[in-house]
């Protein structure tokens, strides 16, 4: 029997009965602020407690600043690190200290080469591929080049049964470009605010484009700031 | 073979059977061993007290007299013992090929049982009895030196972590309950249903805080921190909870390393189908650990479990480091 991987927030993992297939791939899209980072802290918790081997991308605050939510929401990353089973790539600082690092101007070809890499000198049968957030890897870029950069990377990803997460953050890329590259994933989660302006309230849904064995339907969630999104059941009974 | 000498085989098989037993027993080892020798020296005490004639009421001179009053019974060779006492130590020694319990003793230690020595804890209880006063032993030498050495003095350490005394069982005096992996997992379950994301935090904090008690409670017995680590360690795996080994104990850098094997939690977490995939589950055994050491090295300490038998590794390993690392 495969393994399969949930992303370790219950009140989701509830609506993927079945699990992740690795090799399948997340999209995480939704505002500045609303919670991505945390459910990919999240994400990586659950991978290292699978005892998988996780790979973090950090292009939106360096390495340290991941570290710190980890560690914020009960992980402690350096026993992992020594173990090589939580590996950064830095895509952030100007002058990284870390052993993987990608000037975020360099060519995106480059990106998937160095990508490519540490997935090929990681140990572990199970790997998870955290891209935090994607999106300003792809400010300035040529639509064409987005679109021919996704496609090929994700069928990279999902050969070598990488289970990937890749958060977006909205009105960064360009609607058509988002909206084509959105096919390209299995599962996309959108995280926003509703409610009223005076009282937002937020809410996610998972939607899974091709088979579409998930429950859609609206979830509300909160931050807890130990445990981080906790999915509120029933919220309008 | 002369009944007398037969009857002297039957008394130590008769020890060597209690610590058989006493190994096997929960929460047992050598703590039964000592209290079945005091109940049966209470008896003898009890039925002789009119050849019991101490000079004083010092701790030497209660030895010298239960001496006496054993050996009028010719049970004992009161020329084979020596005492001496420093401050309130008192210093024992006795001639092995005198020791009625040779063959216990050097039996029981050769298998790895519970040893307590019959006529050391004697003089231990004697001492405790008429003083009215905890005392403590410390064996300092065995037979196979010719002479075996101990020293009783007023209790300094908690004489055993986990006690039962009348209705009640207590871990380092605080009650304790024995309850079934069943009722504990049905327990969790509950909270797994009902509120599945708190489970992991749950099981760290309450462990993580009744474990910063019990460290508080023992502290001021033990000096040395790593032997009050591996005191606190012991009782996990006389419970049946988990069997702790350290591997790293580096004080300076402020890191350690703990093996951990048969954690009732990873059947636990089997068992009662506490998570959708197998994944890593001694949060307790994190939680304590992180307890013990946070008070030990004085800084805020956390401990991640890296590898664990519920996904097939050999043992669950425990890094224990500094939050702020």
């Amino acid at each position: 029997m495969h393994k399969v991987g949930f992303l370790g927030i219950s009140g989701i993992d509830n609506t993927m009965n079945e699990g992740l297939a690795y090799g399948s791939q997340i999209m995480i899209n939704g505002d500045s602020g609303i919670g991505k980072s945390v459910l990919a802290a999240q994400f990586v918790k659950e991978g290292l407690d699978c005892q998988d081997t996780c790979i973090y991308v950090c292009c939106d605050e360096p390495p340290a600043a991941t570290r710190d939510t980890l560690r914020h929401y009960g992980l402690h990353p350096v026993p992992y690190e020594e173990r090589g089973r939580l590996v950064f790539i830095d895509a952030y600082s100007l002058e990284p200290e870390g052993k993987y690092y990608f000037p975020a101007d360099d060519p995106l070809e480059k990106f998937l080469a160095l990508e490519s890499r540490v997935i090929n000198t990681v140990n572990g049968e199970h790997i998870r591929l955290i891209a935090d957030s994607l999106s300003t890897l792809l400010i300035g870029r040529d639509s064409q080049e987005i679109l021919d950069f996704h496609r090929y990377r994700l069928k990279l990803r999902k050969k070598c049964r990488i289970l990937t997460m890749d958060l977006i953050v909205d009105e960064v890329i360009e609607d058509t470009t988002f909206q084509v590259s959105s096919h390209l994933y299995d599962v996309i989660i959108k995280l926003y605010y509703t409610g009223s302006p005076d009282r937002p309230v937020r809410a996610l849904h998972v939607g899974k484009l091709r088979s579409g064995k998930f429950d859609s339907s609206q979830l509300f969630y909160t931050i807890d700031s130990n445990i981080g999104i906790v999915v509120i059941p029933n919220l309008w009974g | 073979m002369q009944t007398i000498d037969f009857l002297h085989k039957v008394l130590n098989h008769l020890y060597l059977g209690m610590s058989q037993v006493a190994e096997r027993v929960p929460m047992g080892g050598a703590y039964w061993m000592e209290m079945s020798i005091a109940m049966m020296s209470q008896r003898i005490f009890n039925e002789y007290k009119q050849y019991f004639a101490p000079a004083s009421g010092q701790a030497e001179d209660i030895c010298l007299a239960w001496i006496d009053l054993l050996g009028q019974f010719g049970s004992v060779d009161n020329e084979a013992f020596g005492f001496k006492t420093i401050n309130e130590t008192v210093n024992i020694s006795v001639e092995s090929k005198e020791c009625n319990y040779q063959d216990y003793c050097t039996t029981a230690r050769g298998e790895g049982l519970p040893f307590v020595c019959p006529v050391l804890t004697g003089f231990k209880w004697i001492t405790s009895y008429v003083t009215n006063r905890d005392y403590q032993l410390d064996m300092t030498a065995f037979p196979p030196n010719g002479t075996c050495a101990g020293a009783i003095f007023p209790a300094q350490r908690l004489k055993n972590i986990l006690v039962k005394d009348g209705d009640h069982i207590s871990i380092a005096g605080e009650r304790a309950i024995v309850i079934s992996t069943d009722a504990f997992g049905y327990l969790l379950k509950a909270i797994y249903e009902y509120a599945p994301h708190v489970l992991r935090q749950v099981l760290y904090e309450s462990s993580y805080n009744s474990s910063l008690a019990e460290y508080d409670r023992i502290d001021p017995h033990y000096p040395n921190k790593r032997d009050l680590i591996e005191w606190l360690l012991r009782y996990p795996a006389l419970l049946g909870v988990i069997r702790y080994e350290i591997v790293e104990f580096d004080e300076e850098s402020k890191r350690a390393c703990i093996h951990g094997y048969s954690s009732y939690l990873v059947d636990m977490y089997q068992q009662h189908e506490l998570c959708l995939s197998p994944r890593i589950s001694c949060h307790s055994a994190r939680g304590r650990l992180a307890a013990y050491f946070t008070r030990a090295w004085g800084e805020d300490m956390t401990c991640e479990e890296t590898r664990c038998q519920s996904m097939g590794s050999e043992f669950c390993e425990f890094i224990v480091l500094p939050t702020s690392s």
